[in-house]
């Protein structure tokens, strides 16, 4: 008896009950179709953080006031305003640092937008023209901000995608004139539509001269020319460690800090930012993951119920057999494989099942799911191996069984 | 107690044995048969038992048993229910072994052999008919007649559907190939069951009570089967409790308690 027959007879037995050997099969779907889901999405999440992450520009440095590493009298990360103007001013110098390539001072607020009868309220970033280049980010219409407007504090302004959609609709902004708290500025400018960052989204945005920033909302910090970050960016990506030691040594001599770990900056690389969220991401997924594995497991379960109800209701077939010749190993062989069959089945139609919830359900929780041909063959293999597993028992009983015993039954 | 018993009954069934020499002889000698295994066809059993459960309730199924059966004779073996015939077919079809005691097929040692050769045996050298039929209820009848050949390894699939086609017409069931059991008379269905034994071309033939489930007129249908296999030359060992069915073969051997009572030829027997 060869595996094609063997797999003939199997198949026949699991038709003949087609009920049952459907629900059990629904046990080994859902769990497929879980672990499809779950694995999808973590790894859409992390798609989507990662390209996020480095469309803010992969050569990226950010320099936050306050210490990473907290003394007693320290405050938090970000808690002091320690990071100025003239802390910028110096990262630029090609002397100084030569592996530093743009330097953008930032200075945040958010304030209400006004242009005509709409209204919209957005982060306004007070920076300077180094801005669209450290972040990677482009004018695609009119002009960026300029040195002069920084210089004498221009109230001109650079929109994000969907600032220009809620305040102008259709039309161009750039020409436009905007309130922002009142005040009108000339729009001159329209970045790039670059998508939202994991928080933040990096079209809801206005770029505005640093000083115009400081004279509107004031200073956010002890210092007059305080900023809330500092971006700068290397010269390449083999130079971001040595512009990072730069960054760092100019920093500590210029807040006349000897110990490093008395830093009252952080500097982060945009790979640590990337490799924290992925990790993160992929820590959620194993979560999931794990839990819809479980419910496969569950699913194996049901697989060996129902073949050791099949075996207990088939002794009379198991003992015929064993008399008309079928050796042991046949009988296991029979029941493995039906067993095997029902998870693989029950596997496949996990997979349509899973696939089509990857095409349907981003529509209704508006994020991405990733199907991966690894993950698809996976789980197929999974879930045939798992009806071959929890079969391992009831074929074996089967197997076991005394011919005697098993035609007396009936 | 028991021990002292068959001690008797040993001596008694010796000489019962060797009185049945010459009818085995002659037997052997008007066979005319083409010999489809190729071995000489015998079952021996000597001083067989077979006892059932363990501990205080013990069931003595078999109390020392010798029987000798040669090529090409066929043999009923009567007895009420609960003597034993049963578990003898059991023990002579190698489902069962014996608890003590030695049962040769054609001349090997039954207890020596693994699972893997009793299979084979089972498959090649013995065809069972039940009292029950054991069809499997799902499949037409070609498909359960094939059923040894599908065991034997025989392929492709065609050529076991003409064998299982050819066997169903040799007990006139060439009509009914493609027949589910449940569309067939009790008669037909034990046909069908017949046909499956024959399928492989066994040398020996076990029938449990082969017309205990049928009406008269189709339990002599059966029975002229028998008579044909026999006149191939096969081994037929019919077990049965109907002293007119018994009357059918050439010799009766007659248990009681899991003792062999009697042992001698049937009228047809010895017309022979």
């Amino acid at each position: 008896m060869n595996w094609a027959e063997t797999a003939r007879s199997a198949w026949e037995s699991l038709i003949e009950r087609r009920g049952r050997s459907a629900l059990t099969m629904l046990g080994i779907l859902i769990g497929i179709t879980a672990v499809i889901l779950t694995v999808g999405l973590g790894e859409g999440a992390q798609a989507k953080v990662s390209s996020a992450i480095s469309a803010l520009g992969s050569n990226l440095l950010t320099i936050t006031p306050g210490s990473s590493t907290t003394g007693l009298v320290r405050g938090g990360l970000g808690s002091a305003s320690d990071l100025t103007l003239s802390d910028a001013q110096a990262l630029s110098s090609k002397l100084d640092a030569p592996d530093i390539a743009k330097v953008a001072p930032v200075a945040q607020s958010s304030a209400t937008l006004t242009a005509g009868s709409n209204n919209w309220t957005a982060p306004i970033t007070g920076t300077t023209p180094a801005y669209t280049a450290v972040r990677d980010r482009q004018v695609v219409d009119g002009t960026n901000l300029t040195n002069a407007d920084v210089s004498q504090g221009n109230n001109v302004a650079v929109v994000g995608s969907e600032v220009a959609e809620e305040l102008f609709g259709f039309t161009p902004p750039v020409g436009q004139t905007m309130d922002i708290s009142g005040v009108p500025f000339n729009v001159i400018g329209e970045l790039n539509t670059a998508g939202s960052s994991g928080a933040s989204n990096e079209d809801d945005i206005v770029l505005i001269p640093i000083t115009t920033e400081e004279n509107l909302f004031g200073t956010s910090g002890p210092y007059p020319d305080s900023v809330s970050d500092i971006y700068i960016s290397a010269t390449s990506s083999s130079t971001i460690s040595a512009a990072y030691q730069e960054a760092d040594d100019l920093l500590l001599q210029l807040h006349g800090i000897t110990t490093p770990a008395d830093a009252d900056f952080t500097i982060t690389p945009q790979t640590t930012l990337l490799s924290t969220a992925t990790s993160v991401s992929k820590a959620l997924t194993t979560l999931l993951a794990g839990i819809a594995a479980i419910a496969l497991l569950v699913g194996g379960i049901g697989v060996m119920n129902i073949m050791l109800v099949s075996v207990t209701e088939r002794v009379g077939e198991i003992g015929l057999r064993k008399a008309l010749g079928a050796t042991p190993g046949l009988i296991l062989r029979q029941f493995l494989l039906e067993a095997g069959v029902l998870g693989l089945v029950g596997g496949l139609a996990g997979v349509v099942l899973g696939v089509l919830g990857a095409v349907v359900l981003p529509h209704l929780i508006s994020d991405p799911i990733t199907i991966s041909p690894v993950a698809v063959i996976g789980s197929v293999v999974v879930a045939a191996g798992i009806g071959l597993i929890f079969g391992v028992y009831p074929a074996s009983r089967a197997a076991r069984l005394s011919p005697i015993d098993a035609l007396r039954s009936e | 107690m028991t021990g002292q018993s068959s001690m008797e009954d040993d001596t008694a069934q010796m000489g019962a044995v060797e009185t049945r020499e010459d009818t085995a002889q002659l037997v052997r000698v008007s066979s005319t048969r083409g010999d489809p295994g190729g071995a000489v066809a015998t079952l021996k059993l000597a001083e067989v038992t077979k006892t059932y459960g363990m501990g205080d309730v013990q069931v003595h199924a078999l109390r020392g048993v010798d029987l000798v059966v040669d090529e090409g004779e066929y043999i009923a073996i009567m007895g009420q229910s609960g003597s034993g015939k049963s578990t003898l077919m059991h023990i002579l079809g190698c489902l069962d072994s014996p608890t003590t005691g030695t049962y040769y097929l054609e001349g090997r040692d039954v207890s020596q052999l693994d699972e893997l050769e009793l299979a084979k045996i089972r498959n090649r050298r013995i065809g069972f008919v039940f009292q029950q039929f054991h069809l499997l209820p799902r499949i037409s009848a070609w498909r359960n007649v094939e059923l040894p050949l599908v065991y034997a390894g025989v392929r492709p699939r065609s050529a076991r559907r003409e064998r299982a086609i050819e066997a169903l017409a040799s007990v006139g069931l060439a009509d009914r190939v493609e027949h589910r059991p449940n569309e067939l008379s009790g008669g037909q269905q034990q046909r069908v069951a017949i046909a499956r034994a024959l399928v492989s071309d066994p040398a020996i033939i076990l029938a449990d009570e082969p017309t205990g489930n049928l009406a008269s007129d189709q339990a002599d249908e059966t029975l002229a089967i028998f008579e044909a296999m026999h006149d191939q030359g096969r081994t037929v060992v019919l077990i049965t409790h109907e002293p007119d069915v018994g009357e059918r073969a050439r010799r009766m051997v007659r248990i009681r308690d899991g003792k062999v009572i009697a042992d001698e030829p049937t009228a047809r027997g010895t017309s022979r």
